[in-house]
């Protein structure tokens, strides 16, 4: 090969991975938390500890009627939404989109109910769980624009995977090499090929993935514009099958708990949800949804129809094709949704390999030019560079951490939990430029965080709730999950810090300071 | 400039070739414009690493000259 492309190759992978690193390594980092948004959520929502599915169910269609006639009551109703108890979430749980006053957007309206007494219940607090996630998905900033620079990391991310992949021509070899007894520059070195390497086909599908759901927003009505000679209304049927229309007939429909029983008997199994289609409307139809079974698809559907009761669609997509097929496996795909816990695990220790590979490559970068013969900038600059590189690191793991504590100081509110996360990440981030070591600031903080992790369970106990283990042997499983997830992490965090160097091993220039 | 330009370049191009498609075979667009979605990303990638690998061959002038043709070709499918 070229030895000259190769380098100019490499020199794209080092300076797109440089200059973008640490957003990538934000990205990626807060990927890992939102994949537990329900289940933090689960564990957030003190005010349902001590619901459970039980025995007894209370009957789905008074709950239901009763839901939209309220909601009709708030505005047009665009869609209504009913989501049926689960171990995370034990209520009956309605969800409408009304159009909002400007009519651009839509607006949410949502109850829920006791699983056994039909009774309606507080509304939950979902301040950390929707920070953590909303953080990932667009970073805070109006959604489309948010989404499409998250999208951005994808595709950096993907550049920097296959412009890796072309210059690392001894993949394999790489995969067996990690010489922790060489240099510190080597140790970098081979722990970022190494986790690079293993964790390929993750990285790479969460890029691709990254990307599409990133610019999906964007990209719609660019290329339906240009494909569809701007008629955007076409475009989006085509790509976005509709049932027909309302008949503007009205006719009675049949009770919800009829139409589960036919959607349960179908398929043996229970829906997790129902939309309901042209209420009302000699057209009607409950659309129940069930979980993806294990496979790359968004969920099963199956169409009742609301005046027969007749089985009228049942699909795995809403279209068959091969495109389809790809289009509904993206968002499974990248949240890891079509399995079960087992492989969020994975998921999770895959995310933190990424986050680690980005870690090493900056730090990689960093020691070639300032104990290198690379650099030509001065030794203050790079220490400054290695420093701000600790702080943002390590402060994004302290912040994330520590707002699972705002609730439990303060009301829980959406802006107070991201002001905490931005206060703490950048207090953090001052801390480490200040601080002349940045190993020593790295062992610090991510022992702060640590220790923070394990204290979950004893936050719970301080506020009153049972411990995470009682709850678990009550058979509420995820609130106690995070909980013992929490104290395991945390611990796991502290026997890694225990073998983080305190300074840079053989480094003459730092131990003076 | 050479990034800039390549970045941009690559843009156009893996926006414009799913829709440049659907206009030869008109009977598959709604599929050809899904995965004008899904590859869109791809392709922009692989554009750039191919305008670094072939550096001689694409001056920044003549990228941006490309720029322009396939924003023109943008505005016909318009």
């Amino acid at each position: 090969m070229d030895r000259e492309r190769t380098k100019r190759i490499y020199d794209l992978h080092a300076w797109s991975g440089v200059i973008c690193g640490l957003f990538v390594f934000i990205v990626s980092f807060s990927g890992i938390l939102a994949l537990f948004g329900e289940e933090i959520a689960a564990w957030e929502d003190r005010s349902a500890y001590g619901h459970s599915l039980g025995d007894a169910q209370y009957p789905v269609a008074g709950i239901m009627e009763q839901f939209l006639a309220e909601a009709k009551t708030q505005g047009e109703l665009l869609s209504t939404s009913m989501l049926f108890p689960t171990a995370v979430h034990p209520f009956y749980r309605g969800l409408g989109r009304l159009r909002s006053e400007s009519g651009d957007d839509s607006k949410t309206f949502s109850r829920r109910w006791h699983v056994g007494t039909g009774e309606v219940l507080p509304a939950p607090s979902r301040a950390l769980s929707d920070w953590l996630v909303k953080f990932h998905a667009h970073l805070m900033l109006p959604r489309t624009p948010g989404r499409a620079v998250v999208g951005l990391a994808g595709v950096l991310l993907l550049l920097s995977i296959v412009t890796g992949i072309i210059t690392h021509r001894k993949l394999f070899q790489e995969m067996f090499t990690w010489r922790l007894d060489r240099s510190v520059r080597l140790k970098w070195q081979d722990t970022h090929k190494i986790i690079g390497v293993w964790g390929l086909p993750f990285h790479l599908a969460i890029s691709v993935t990254g990307c599409f759901l990133g610019f999906y927003a964007v990209l719609l009505p660019v290329i339906a514009l240009l494909s569809f000679q701007g008629d955007q209304d076409a475009a989006y049927v085509a790509l976005v099958p509709q049932g027909p229309p309302p008949s503007g007939i009205s006719a009675e429909m049949i009770p919800l708990d009829q139409a589960y029983l036919i959607a349960e008997r179908r398929t043996g199994i229970a829906p997790t949800s129902v939309n309901t289609i042209h209420w009302g409307d000699r057209d009607g139809v409950y659309r129940f949804f069930y979980p993806p079974a294990n496979k790359l698809i968004l969920g099963i559907q199956i169409d009742v129809s609301a005046v027969t009761g007749d089985v009228v669609a049942q699909r795995l997509t809403d279209r068959g094709t091969p495109a389809n097929r790809a289009l509904t496996a993206m968002m499974p795909l990248h949240y890891g949704t079509f399995g079960g816990y087992w492989l969020k695990g994975g998921y999770t220790l895959l995310g933190i390999g990424l986050c680690v590979v980005v870690a090493s490559g900056l730090m990689m970068w960093l020691e070639r030019r300032r104990y290198g013969n690379v650099g030509r900038r001065s030794d203050r600059f790079y220490a400054f560079l290695g420093r701000l590189n600790a702080g943002v690191c390590t402060g994004l793991c302290l912040a994330s951490v520590g707002v699972f504590y705002v609730g439990a100081v303060t009301t829980p509110d959406l802006a107070v939990t991201g002001w905490s996360f931005f206060a703490l990440w950048g207090l953090t981030v001052v801390w480490g430029l200040w601080r002349p070591n940045p190993y020593r600031t790295t062992r610090e903080i991510l022992g702060l965080s640590s220790l923070c992790l394990t204290g979950l369970p004893v936050l719970v106990l301080v506020q009153g709730q049972e411990l995470g283990l009682s709850l678990l042997i009550d058979g509420q499983f995820h609130p106690g999950a995070v909980d013992i997830a929490g104290f395991s992490a945390g611990l796991a965090g502290l026997i890694v810090v225990l073998f983080l160097p305190d300074q840079r091993p053989a480094d003459k220039r730092a131990g003076q300071r | 400039m050479r990034l800039l330009s390549a970045f941009l370049l690559a843009l156009l191009a893996s926006i414009l070739f799913a829709p440049a498609l659907a206009q030869i075979m008109p009977d598959h667009r709604a599929d050809l414009s899904v995965w004008g979605l899904i590859l869109a990303p791809i392709v922009w990638v692989a554009l750039i690493i191919t305008v670094y690998w072939y550096e001689s061959r694409f001056k920044p002038a003549v990228m941006l000259g490309a720029t322009v043709v396939l924003l023109a070709t943008g505005l016909v499918l318009l």
